[in-house]
């Protein structure tokens, strides 16, 4: 027996000698700043990063020719210190400062640039976001291995210091991709050095080579990613914070704890949302209007949903002041069409709106009176609870209103992605979130045959208005007089069209005029999927969420334009580089 | 016996390998893939991800190509943590694990025995209901409420204890006792059961007619009977615990390897849930066969080898 009981005390001894060895060392020193980052990050690869919490670290590790002003969110120069448009806004001219260096020393060049950006464009590179740049002459095609020679490609390298962009038709918003993670630079010998070795590993600490604000100091998986300020930045002057530490986790308890206990000083919207009613009461809770929309796919090839008065019943069925009131509560609004407020310029449709008797009607008109013989219906969600909670909001709303058999349907998040994408449901919940402050980030998913779609539907008037916003210089030019007869607001476009040709060319009249076309296409597109097609049933326009200490300076919920007036920002972008301590 | 021992251990791998083959075909044939987002990708960048990364390849050639990896101890690439290897992942992620695993093991067995060993031998007393309703808590709570009260009381009411991470010895307090909570009050009532088992058999009457002092009967005769049940449960709860705990690393922020075998999974990071699957399948097989050992030592009945 004293064997035993001398293993039991050998067995204590170990475990105190690992533990005492495991925390010899100190603890970790806190930051400056902390903020709870959200999953962990994918990668901090920009050119294939696709997500938030990686988005926020490669915008402070890396810089791209201009950046995004946290106080306003328009672009300003960063490593392009100007740049000339020219051409109706088809051709881009950007000069490089002399200053910029690599935090290896090496100087930023355009030939960085230019490396860069043909690596996102590869097909070997597989960059999910390579789309951010085929606005570019030749781009997708290049991408896409239809043409081999990157020389085709409309980007040119005229010096060590000037880069030369050629579009294919005019972009609004096209600095605003520019300033986006995606075009940022990486090192191009550093990045080629470990494609032989490891492919990846350059983005580990130590390997990196960044040209951004923030240096990567360290990253534990599961625990945080250490941002130091880098001194060689050319604009070192204008950061505040010496360290900023990322937490990376992703339970909501957890996540609400550590900024509840200041661990983390900011926690943009990660926590349970069965605690949003406390949370709503916090004095450093503020939200705003967020550029997301939550809505319900409909599988438009099953027979029952092939009528289009069958999806409009569908949508007029919906009581959405229920959900945003008694479900959501956080200051969410209806959605009534597909496009969130939020875009200069942009007026929305006015949607279909809740008239149960007239949806009724509907329902009866395409053969169902009183619902009657209308298959039963699943309202397909992935696992989370405020989806459930909708859903089953939703299904018992179609259930009374039109007397037919709806049901919540959960599956987890894998299975649900596929059966969406193999169009294997009734209804399907989805969101869409927003990458630049623009309506066709939005409509460009309900053309034929798009990735996104995955409702089956299709409308060649749809179609050919997507064309048109992508190319409105192109229909100004040649506009096709037969359009007009088929839209709402067809004679409005006409007038328009006609007073933007008898505006010189280039002159910034026209493209301010260029762009009221665009954006009445885009209102069109909006009215076709919201109101008289109806493939989909908006259903929500999110919030913006953050709890931030106040002793917490940079973090702008609103965005302050010049002219006095906020505006809410609403793709909840929040670069790092604008933060500071008030108490420091 | 070491005979015995070697033989078991040479069994090792062919379990391993059939164990990982099973679990390739569940995971390939499972919906979804590491590369599943809400936004879908063009359909040929779709494809250039997937020969990027080698999962274009059929089940059988890709698993092969994972196990020429394997025997040269390359573990691939993760999927989902890009950049690192399932090498990297868990030789940063298992120290953490199994330091919080031995200290809760620890905890378990020393709160555990003494209490079942108690209600035992005290049954039917207030010391019996006592411990064995704690225990009867400490099963039926789920350890992420444990947790969430640890947390309410130790960090948010009196202020004593970090609410999470990983770094310092506070820090380690909190997820210890959670961790523990379950496999002590598991590992009670096994032994309680193991008492009450034993004090009733023939040699432990023969002790007391002999009229040996009591202590000795316990310590001498009725501990090595008794601990038997929880000695065999002490194998496959070593492996679990030692591995980590995906409830209790995402509660207090640890960034151990028990996420590692529910996260993985869900996001289709084959890589990673076929090295999970390496470090369990060996540490499930050794500690089973450290029982069978023990089994030799404590009971005279057994005898290894034959």
């Amino acid at each position: 027996m004293r064997k035993t009981l001398l293993l039991c005390a050998a067995v204590s001894a170990l475990c105190v000698g690992v533990v005492a060895l495991t925390f010899a060392r100190a603890a970790v020193e806190p930051a400056d700043f902390t903020f709870v980052n959200g999953a962990e990050p994918k990668t901090l690869d920009p050119h294939t990063m696709t997500g938030q919490p990686d988005g926020r670290i490669a915008l402070a590790l890396f810089e791209g020719l201009t950046y995004l002003d946290p106080k306003t969110l328009l672009p300003v120069p960063g490593v392009a210190e100007r740049w000339d448009v020219e051409d109706d806004g088809l051709l881009w001219t950007f000069h490089l400062r002399h200053n910029a260096r690599w935090s290896n020393g090496d100087t930023v060049t355009a030939k960085d640039f230019y490396w860069s950006w043909k690596r996102l464009l590869a097909p070997e590179t597989a960059s999910e976001y390579s789309y951010m740049l085929w606005d570019v002459v030749n781009a997708e095609k290049f991408t896409k291995g239809e043409v081999k020679d990157f020389s085709q490609v409309g980007i040119e390298l005229l010096d060590d210091w000037t880069i030369r962009i050629r579009l294919k038709a005019y972009v609004p918003y096209f600095l605003d991709l520019i300033s986006f993670y995606t075009l940022c630079p990486v090192h191009p010998a550093t990045v080629g050095k470990w494609d032989k070795i490891a492919p990846g590993r350059w983005t580990l600490p130590g390997n990196i080579v960044t040209n951004g604000p923030f240096l990567l100091e360290s990253w534990v998986v599961n625990d945080r990613i250490r941002l130091r300020k880098n001194p060689k930045y050319w604009d070192a002057d204008s950061i505040k914070l010496e360290t900023i530490d990322a937490f990376s986790m992703d339970d909501a308890t957890a996540q609400l704890n550590v900024y509840l206990r200041g661990e983390a000083q900011w926690n943009p919207g990660y926590w349970p949302a069965s605690l949003n009613r406390e949370i709503l009461k916090l004095p450093d809770f503020t939200r705003t209007e967020a550029f997301i929309v939550y809505y319900y796919r409909i599988n438009n090839t099953l027979p029952q949903f092939k009528d289009r008065r069958v999806r409009q019943a569908l949508s007029l069925a919906i009581d959405r002041t229920e959900i945003v009131k008694n479900v959501l509560g956080l200051g969410e609004t209806e959605a009534f069409n597909y496009v969130p407020p939020g875009v200069a310029g942009y007026v929305p449709p006015e949607g279909l709106g809740y008239h149960p008797d007239r949806a009724r009607q509907l329902l009866a008109e395409a053969g169902y009176p009183g619902g009657k013989g209308f298959p039963k219906t699943n309202i397909l969600y992935n696992t989370f609870e405020v989806h459930r909670q909708v859903a089953t909001v939703v299904a018992r709303q179609l259930s009374k209103n039109l007397g037919i058999e709806v049901q919540p349907f959960n599956e987890e998040w894998q299975a649900y992605q596929q059966h969406t994408r193999t169009l294997e449901y009734d209804l399907a919940r989805a969101g869409w979130i927003a990458d630049y402050r623009d309506p066709i980030t939005f409509l460009d998913m309900w053309i034929t045959d798009g990735g996104n779609n995955q409702t089956g539907y299709s409308n060649p008037l749809y179609d050919r208005l997507y064309r048109i916003a992508k190319d409105t210089l192109a229909f100004v030019a040649a506009p096709d007089e037969e359009i007009y007869g088929k839209l709402v607001e067809g004679g409005t476009l006409k007038a328009l069209v006609e007073a933007t040709r008898a505006l010189p060319a280039g002159s910034p009249e026209r493209l301010a005029s260029l762009s009221k076309v665009r954006m009445l296409v885009l209102k069109e597109m909006d009215r076709l999927v919201s109101e008289i097609d109806v493939p989909i049933l908006p259903v929500y326009f999110y919030v913006t969420k953050t709890l931030l200490k106040p002793e917490i300076g940079g973090c702008y919920l609103y965005l302050d334009r010049g002219d006095g007036k906020k505006i809410p920002n609403v793709l909840d972008m929040h670069p790092l580089r604008g933060f500071f301590r008030k108490d420091r | 016996m070491l005979f015995f021992i070697l033989r078991r251990l040479l069994w090792v791998p062919l379990i391993l390998l059939v164990i990982l083959g099973i679990t390739t075909t569940l995971m390939r044939s499972a919906p979804g893939s590491p590369f599943a987002a809400e936004k879908r990708v063009d359909p040929q960048i779709e494809q250039q991800i997937a020969k990027k990364w080698g999962t274009d390849k059929s089940g059988l050639a890709w698993f092969g190509e994972y196990l020429k990896g394997v025997v040269k101890g390359d573990l691939g690439p993760s999927f989902k943590v890009q950049g690192r290897t399932v090498n990297d992942l868990l030789a940063a992620a298992m120290p953490v694990s199994l330091t919080l695993g031995l200290l809760a093991l620890f905890l378990a067995l020393a709160i555990g025995i003494p209490a079942g060993f108690l209600a035992g031998l005290r049954q039917n007393t207030a010391w019996d209901y006592g411990s064995m309703g704690i225990a009867l808590i400490g099963i039926s709570l789920p350890t992420f409420v444990i947790g969430a009260f640890l947390t309410v009381w130790l960090v948010f009411q009196w202020d004593v204890l970090p609410v999470g991470g990983w770094g310092t010895v506070k820090q380690l307090i909190m997820p210890a006792i959670t961790l523990a909570a379950p496999f002590a009050a598991f590992i009670a009532r096994l032994s309680r059961a193991g008492v009450l088992e034993v004090v009733h058999e023939d040699y432990i009457r023969t002790a007391k007619a002999k009229g040996l002092p009591k202590g000795e009967i316990v310590l001498k005769h009725l501990v090595r009977g008794a601990i038997l049940p929880v000695v065999s449960y002490l194998g496959p709860a070593a492996a679990a615990i030692l591995t980590g705990s995906f409830v209790v690393e995402k509660l207090f922020h640890i960034p151990g390897m028990g996420m590692f075998f529910v996260n993985s999974a869900i996001n289709r990071d084959y890589s990673l849930i076929l090295g999970v699957v390496i470090v369990y399948v060996p540490m499930l097989v050794v500690f089973n066969l450290l029982v069978d050992v023990a089994y030799a030592f404590l009971d005279p009945r057994v005898r290894l080898g034959k």
